[in-house]
């Protein structure tokens, strides 16, 4: 039910007054952001499309009768698919038998929002190439997993606006003398099968050798063994793998940019909506920045900005 | 011995009957006749002697072949196929409990710990006394790949403790690592070494009860008594004298080899049956079992602790349980069968009770973990009480390893008592034979040294 064209701009200007109570105001940070990601080169280009615009949220977050969040509420919990390896991000923290992490915390306010209770979340241990599929078979209700997104993913799947923003680089050994994956030609370079990095270590032009596994850490385990010679992926992920091993450095610029968002199923766009006033509420109330500071580190940047669909 | 008893209990003829039915003996007959007594006397004394040496030497051999059969089943085959049960079961057992001390988080269970040191110890001491076994045999190759496997993977399982014991995810990896190569490499290889083994125990307890062999001994019997017997008859009929000293020993001889020959062989024979149908045939295919029960008790822990999410852990849990039974042509049920009549028997039925009851359990596990209560399923595996997975496991690889236990001492009691009735056998057939050589000789010099 579009509205009139007349009516279009007071209700754009309306609704623009009820978020910008909650939102970060900031248009032209959106448009710098816009066409960084419109520079992003391979599939993206193919489906040519915005893709960190995301569903508007439709004021705070509300589980309204009959929208998917009364339904998780009936069940009693959010299932989540989340990695358990992937450290300061998604990990099954060995200590004390908890999963962890910085998407974990976005999974555990969203728990809060639906039900008053953060730990009201059942978390399910995915691959990487298992979030695509786990999410439109509804297996989980959302996906936060160190996930990229792009104009192919969003053929499949809905995403939130951008939680995080990542971007690829190179994790050697402190005594390698690689400087970026032009130095790692013919050499093997290790990746998660299913993830953006491993296409992006196929595209290099100096034609390293992808080796793909399961989770990050067998990357690690390949690099200690001496297996491989690099690993690349995003930077927040190497910041984890480095903190698992001193004796491996990042190095070399960034070379893509990797937005993170939440994995919604096409079908509940009420929930994208939902989880988008929920990402809205941390960025303004602190709580996104002490996750940061807690689980990256400081300096604290500012969170990325919501970027919705016209 | 019909020879010696015809030749005591023959009633004495008065007078010699010259044509004793000519057709049926014409070769000898003829021969005999167309010589003088005298070299006749001379060629008989030779033949004789030299058939009862060779007869010595086809008992010896014989004997020999049955003795290093059975001494091969009781010293290197018997063995050789415990260490390679052992060395398996071990490795299965280690890969087992790291994977269940690894999921019970934070410090790991004392007594698991425990546990898989025990199990590394006994896989690393088998594999020494196995390597030994197998000298230059096809096992040889594949307990070099344990040799050299082995500190490997244990050397990734410390990895994976020290990683864990920082809090780092990095443990979870160095654990699948290590878990990936012990599921790889190491327990093929040691499938292979046992499945090897069993096949040389065959072949051994096969030369040591084979039946053609003893059929032939006993033919050759058969053939020497014959022929004393008409020698002797010969004599008597030749010279009207009613025993020949000489040929009763050499008689006698024969019917004692013949008589310690057939009871060795008859009992022996039955020792080994025993031990294999008793013995070795339940314990290996007991062996089989438990060794899939700790196949399917690993994908259960590593089911649990496996971060990646995908669930090849328990489909292989589900294809394990399939082959593990109990049902008709699986492994349990293939071993309460075989196990049936020997003392494992009993066990044998309570392990697959055992297992029915831990499928149970293990589905109460995956519906916990499925729906999200991943703490109270590892507490189930991990942890001892009624209708835990844990527990109900225990109780399974407990009977299994019971009734190997009581089976393998049946094996060994049958197949050592099988192997002691050939002590002194070979020397005590070439004995004989000198003895029943010399009777000839003696007995027939003697009437030799009547023509002079």
């Amino acid at each position: 039910m579009k509205p009139p064209a007349w009516l279009r701009l007071p209700v754009l200007l309306l609704m623009t007054a009820a978020v910008s109570a909650w939102a970060v105001p900031g248009s032209a940070a959106v448009t710098a952001r816009s066409a960084l990601h419109s520079a992003r080169p391979a599939a993206a280009a193919a489906t040519s499309c915005d893709p960190t615009a995301s569903l508007r949220p439709a004021g705070p977050p509300q589980v309204t009768p009959g929208s998917f969040m009364a339904k998780i509420r009936a069940r009693g919990y959010l299932i989540a698919g989340v990695s358990q390896s992937t450290y300061h991000f998604g990990f099954l923290n060995p200590l004390d038998g908890n999963t962890e992490g910085f998407d974990i915390d976005m999974v555990h306010a969203i728990a809060k929002a639906i039900f008053g209770n953060p730990n009201k979340v059942q978390f399910k241990a995915i691959s990487d190439d298992q979030r695509i599929p786990d999410v439109r078979s509804g297996a989980v209700d959302i996906v936060a997993h160190t996930m990229t997104i792009n104009c192919e993913r969003l053929q499949q799947v809905d995403f939130s606006t951008v939680y995080f923003e990542a971007g690829q680089r190179v994790l050697v050994l402190k005594n390698s003398p690689a400087k970026s994956l032009a130095d790692l030609g013919g050499k093997r370079v290790c990746a998660t099968a299913g993830s953006t990095s491993i296409a992006n270590i196929k595209a290099a032009a100096s034609h390293p050798i992808p080796v793909a596994v399961t989770n990050f850490t067998d990357c690690l385990v390949l690099l200690q063994q001496g297996d491989v010679a690099a690993i690349s992926t995003d930077d927040s992920i190497l910041d984890g793998l480095k903190a698992q091993d001193p004796w491996t450095k990042i190095v070399g610029p960034v070379f893509t940019s990797e937005p993170y968002g939440l994995a919604i199923s096409q079908q509940h766009s009420d929930f994208v909506r939902f989880v988008n006033a929920v990402l809205q509420q941390l960025r303004t109330n602190g709580r996104w920045a002490a996750s940061y500071a807690h689980w990256v580190g400081t300096p604290v940047p500012a969170p990325p900005p919501a970027h919705y669909k016209a | 011995m019909g020879a010696a008893v015809t030749a005591v209990g023959d009633p004495p003829r008065p007078a010699p009957d010259t044509r004793p039915a000519p057709g049926t003996r014409p070769a000898l007959g003829q021969f005999l006749r167309a010589r003088t007594t005298p070299a006749k006397l001379r060629l008989l004394m030779v033949g004789l002697v030299v058939l009862c040496l060779i007869w010595g030497g086809l008992a010896a051999w014989v004997v020999s072949q049955r003795a290093s059969g059975a001494n091969n089943v009781v010293g290197t085959s018997e063995p050789l196929s415990l260490d390679g049960q052992q060395i398996y079961r071990a490795l299965s057992d280690a890969d087992a409990t790291a994977a269940s001390a690894f999921l019970s988080g934070g410090l790991e269970p004392l007594a698991a710990r425990h546990r898989y040191q025990a199990d590394i110890a006994q896989a690393a001491a088998h594999l020494e006394s196995a390597t030994a076994a197998a000298g230059h045999s096809p096992a040889a190759r594949d307990l070099a790949k344990l040799s050299a496997g082995l500190p490997v993977y244990t050397g990734e399982v410390e990895t994976a403790r020290a990683n864990n014991r920082l809090g780092l995810p990095l443990g979870a990896a160095y654990l699948r690592e290590a878990s990936a190569l012990m599921r790889g490499t190491l327990l093929p290889a040691a499938r292979d070494v046992s499945a090897q083994a069993d096949a040389q125990l065959t072949a051994a307890s096969g030369q040591a009860t084979g039946l053609p062999l003893a059929l032939l001994l006993l033919v050759a019997a058969g053939l020497l008594g014959y022929v004393l017997y008409r020698v002797q008859r010969w004599l008597f009929q030749r010279t009207h004298r009613r025993l020949n000293p000489g040929l009763v020993v050499a008689s006698v001889a024969a019917v004692v080899s013949l008589l310690w020959l057939a009871i060795a062989f008859f009992v022996a024979r039955g020792e080994l049956l025993e031990a294999r149908d008793h013995g070795s045939t339940p314990v290996a295919a007991l062996a089989r079992a438990d060794i899939a029960a700790l196949q399917a008790r690993a994908d259960e822990s590593l089911t649990l602790i496996d971060a990646g999410g995908d669930d090849a852990f328990e489909a292989d849990f589900k294809t394990v349980e399939h082959r593990l039974g109990p049902g008709p042509a699986t492994l349990l049920t293939d071993a309460v069968t075989a196990a049936r009549g020997s003392p494992g028997a009993g066990s044998a039925s309570a392990a697959a009770t055992a297992a029915t009851a831990w499928y149970a359990a293990h589905r109460t596990v995956r519906a916990l973990d499925d729906n999200g209560k991943h703490t109270q399923a590892v507490r189930l595996v991990t942890t001892s009480g009624p209708g835990h997975s844990g527990t109900v496991f225990t109780r399974l690889d407990g009977s299994l390893t019971t009734a190997i236990a009581a089976d393998q001492v049946v094996f060994r009691t049958h197949a050592v008592a099988g192997r002691d009735v050939f002590t002194g056998l070979e020397v005590g057939v070439i004995v004989l034979a000198l003895i029943m050589a010399a009777g000839c000789f003696r007995g027939l010099s003697t009437r030799l040294a009547e023509y002079r």
